[in-house]
């Protein structure tokens, strides 16, 4: 049967290789202390034992004039876990403490990569001697990147001001404040700087506390923002790119794009029902600005009436959707299984975060995959789509429209915090080459009579909108008599309606699952799900180059699973899957195949290092 | 639709649904359900623009029984599932009905938001004081003492008032009324004809867990001493005219 899915070739996915490193770029005034900036969290990064490269950029000018172009000064220093070859690679993040850095450093970031701009220089002067027009951070140039304003200047005086210095050298703190952000969102340590400063200032205590103060405001307020370090982790292809239009989309955009592209494909309006929460809330944000597109936005009071909100619209015959992570898909559990026995169409998008309860809210994380699958009261199935990239997450959203329409149920989207913040080009498809699938909505009773809980091939029951004469009913959580869908409590009926429940979800028609790399049988497969994507493929890729038979399998349907997936899996004699969770995916592979799914876990709130996953492959071909 | 049509006259029938009602006998939900029946008729609605949409509670089975749209939800839920229905599709005409457990204990965050929001719709609030359906444990309605299976001792925690806490929500429009008396209807009519959220406060009578508990105003012989039937641009008075309310204006406080 047709889909509306389009492929993420082979050749696409490579052209989106996930290095291992992150390049930070500090660009200043030479009077900033940029080069100081650099060097500190340079010595930090090498204390977490990451290997390193740096490039310190300054002018020959001891002082320029401040604010000016030739005045710049920069520190870029190249982070990562394997060896770092080169030293030119382009900036993930750029620290422009003023429109002059920002001039002189923006180009050689990479597209998607991220500016954390200090607004409080922003100013007309400054502005005017980086020969800006208009500032940067409030036109559309920037939007190749994502841009984070800051005002740097105002929190570094704030956090400083218990030690009565004067302005100027209250300033002068900036550079700490902004060490203690980039500290808190690449995860390394402060003590080290800490001790640094009571040593340089041995002989003036107070500018040593009020730097600590800085580093320490920098640093909480990264916390507290709850900033993530999610940036591009990905190279512009060496190979020329395919001619098309093509954006920087991060994932939350894409969902939220291919949540409108589906419902225009199935022909209805959509309601979303949200609640603000780490890092799902960027999805009620895009949607709430697309109403052009037939979208009603509701932020609703909780998680509870966010879900409420989107069942009872698709009960009226738009399609709801909602969108949480963690914690509030908790919450809405209860919603989903009535959305299950009253069969309506719902899509619920999880951005995962580190778990369980609060977590880690800006740390990337897999483990909701048994709450998914599981997590219901009862035998209450639900299909589960895993999104592995920014721009695989458009065709998802896609694909968990057309399910949810076209056979009555709920279906959970499963992306996490990294697709969300993350950033990458994306080629802007033809919505031309996507079928359309249109829902049927019944407008008048069938020859027999109108059943509300009658089945079509799909096992499906028909949607009618109220506002329909002829055919009213109620519907309702209590267990319903096939057919009728009146309430009834008897023995065979439940059994019948659980049968059918379950055979619905069970035969949903997904595509066959591809390898992504080798063959379709062999010594060992690599099975992963979501963002390890980057790393999985990257790691047997260079096991292939080396001669080692190895094969990646990503998986898209988590349920139901592409029919050709036991047989495909019977194809190796060993099968990996590497996880950021304990081993979700891996008992239901076992459960589901009776194979011997071997588990290679992570639980750091980091993603894997491609370097860990050809370990693994060498340990199971050795 | 076509809003042009005339709307076809109905009957009280037209409304009922061909469900054997399960209510225990003598229970006050069979007079609520009937005086909706009734006053239906009377709307100029169409029954396929109408949809009861309620909660978990012996109220709440109150959907399965009206001949028009209808969706049973979960407990403490409905004013959430009902305006997603109604921004889905404003020209439905929706009904919540909840109770004092459904509405104020597990659903008093939903309730509040919803009077606040103001949706255009009608809440029909069964009081009863008690939880029914679960067997009798107390609720947030229940006075000081209240004898219970999870409160053998006494209940101990102060009721809620539902109509402070809609007046202290921002509802618009907020009224009273008993299950069995005949004021209903025009209660229901009014609410109806409100543009905004109708609030209902329906003291209902369980008789199985908390029999006659309104007995003290409900009951014949205390009706004219223990009810005050306001009428808009009417002098408040009661007990046949003889009393009235009286507001001291020093201290703020009632005297009957």
């Amino acid at each position: 049967m047709a889909t509306a899915a389009h492929e993420v070739t082979s050749a696409e996915a490579a052209a989106h290789p996930v290095p291992e490193a992150i390049v930070v770029r500090f660009a200043g005034d030479s009077g900033d202390g940029m080069q100081l900036t650099g060097g500190q969290f340079t010595l930090a990064t090498a204390l977490a034992g990451n290997d390193l490269a740096t490039f310190p950029d300054f002018p020959a000018e001891i002082r320029a004039p401040q604010g000016t172009l030739f005045g710049v000064s920069a520190f870029q220093i190249n982070f990562g876990s394997t060896a770092i070859e080169t030293a030119g690679d382009q900036p993930d993040v750029l620290i422009a403490m003023n429109p002059a850095a920002l001039k002189t450093n923006v180009d050689a970031l990479k597209h998607g990569g991220l500016i954390i701009a200090d607004e409080g220089e922003f100013t007309d002067r400054n502005l005017a001697k980086a020969k800006y027009e208009t500032s940067p951070l409030d036109d559309d140039s920037l939007s190749r990147w994502q841009v984070m304003k800051l005002n740097i200047s105002q929190l570094t005086l704030d956090a400083v001001k218990p030690f009565g210095l004067g302005n100027k050298e209250a300033l002068r703190c900036k550079n700490m404040w902004t060490l203690g952000l980039a500290l808190w969102m690449f995860d390394r340590d402060r003590q080290p700087i800490i001790d640094w400063l009571k040593a340089k200032f041995a002989k003036k205590p107070e500018l040593a506390e009020a730097n600590i103060a800085a580093l320490n405001a920098g640093h909480a307020y990264g916390e507290t923002a709850e900033i993530g370090g999610d940036i591009v982790q990905h190279s512009v292809p060496a190979a020329p790119a395919e001619p098309g239009l093509y954006r920087t989309v991060t994932g939350a955009e894409s969902i939220s794009l291919g949540l409108v592209a589906g419902t225009q494909l199935a022909g209805l309006p959509m309601f979303f029902g949200g609640y603000p929460i780490t890092p799902a809330s960027a999805i009620l944000h895009h949607l709430s600005r697309l109403k052009e597109f037939g979208v009603t936005t509701f932020q609703a009071e909780d998680e509870i009436a966010a879900v409420a909100s989107a069942l009872g619209a698709s009960y009226a015959g738009s399609l709801g959707v909602t969108s949480s992570s963690g914690p509030g898909i908790a919450l809405k559990t209860e919603a989903i299984g009535l959305a299950i026995m009253t069969e309506l169409p719902l899509v619920i998008v999880n951005s995962q975060r580190g778990g369980p309860s609060t977590g880690l809210p800006t740390k990337t994380e897999q483990s909701d995959l048994y709450q998914a699958v599981y997590g219901r009261n009862g035998d209450a199935p639900l299909p589960v789509i895993a999104a592995r990239s920014p721009a695989d997450a458009f065709d998802c959203a896609i694909e968990a429209v057309r399910i949810a329409t076209q056979y009555m149920t709920p279906v959970m989207l499963l992306t996490d915090g990294y697709i969300a913040n993350a950033a990458e080009p994306w080629k802007v498809p033809d919505m031309s080459s996507y079928a359309p699938f249109p829902v049927g909505f019944m407008t008048e009773a069938p020859e027999g009579g109108f059943m509300p809980y009658g089945r079509d091939e799909k096992l499906k029951r028909p949607w009618v909108k109220p506002g329909t004469p002829g055919l009213l009913h109620r519907i309702g959580g209590i267990e319903k008599q096939l057919n009728t869908g009146n309430i009834e409590y008897g023995p065979a009926n439940h059994q019948a309606m659980t049968d059918i429940r379950r055979d619905k979800v069970a035969g949903i028609d997904v595509p066959d699952q591809v390898v992504e790399l080798g063959e379709t049988s062999g010594k060992l497969a690599v099975v992963g799900w979501g963002s390890t994507f980057g790393p999985i493929h990257m790691a047997v890729r260079r096991a292939r180059k080396r001669g080692l038979d190895v094969a990646h399998i990503h998986i898209r349907h988590i349920w139901p699973m592409p029919k050709n997936m036991g047989a495909l899996l019977n194809g190796y004699d060993r099968i990996i899957v590497p996880e950021m969770n304990t081993g979700q995916l891996k008992t239901v592979l076992r459960d589901q195949y009776l194979v011997d799914a071997e588990p290679l876990n992570k639980v750091s709130g980091q993603p894997f290092r491609i370097a860990e996953i050809e370990a693994a492959i060498e340990a199971a071909l050795a | 639709m076509n809003d042009m049509t005339p709307i076809a006259k109905t009957t009280p029938k037209d409304w009922e649904t061909d469900q054997e009602v399960r209510w225990c006998p003598g229970c006050g939900d069979y007079a609520v359900l009937k005086a909706v029946q009734r006053t239906m008729p009377e709307l100029g609605v169409r029954p396929e623009d109408t949809v009861f949409v309620s909660g978990i509670g012996c109220s709440s089975r109150f959907p399965y029984y009206m001949e028009t749209y209808g969706f049973h939800t979960i407990h403490g839920r409905a004013p959430a599932v009902a305006t997603g229905v109604k921004l889905a599709n404003p020209h439905l005409d929706v009904w919540i009905i909840t109770g004092d457990g459904d509405a104020l204990s597990i659903g008093g965050n939903h309730t509040m938001h919803l009077l606040r929001r103001n949706l255009d719709c009608q809440v029909l609030l069964f009081n009863n004081e008690i939880y029914g359906l679960t067997k009798g444990q107390y609720s947030p309605t229940s006075r000081v003492g209240t004898r219970s299976p999870s409160t053998p001792f006494g209940s101990v925690d102060r009721p809620a008032s539902p109509c402070a806490f809609a007046l202290g929500s921002g509802a618009r429009f907020v009224a009273r009324a008993i299950d069995v008396n005949k004021n209903l209807p025009a209660v229901l009519k009014a609410a109806h004809a409100h543009k905004g959220a109708a609030f209902i406060e329906i003291f209902q009578n369980c008789i199985v867990y908390n029999d006659d508990v309104f007995a003290p105003f409900t009951e014949k012989a205390n009706a004219a001493t223990g009810q005050l039937w306001l009428e808009d641009g009417k002098p408040m008075l009661f007990d046949k005219d003889a009393k009235g309310l009286v507001l001291d204006i020093e201290t703020g406080r009632r005297r009957a």
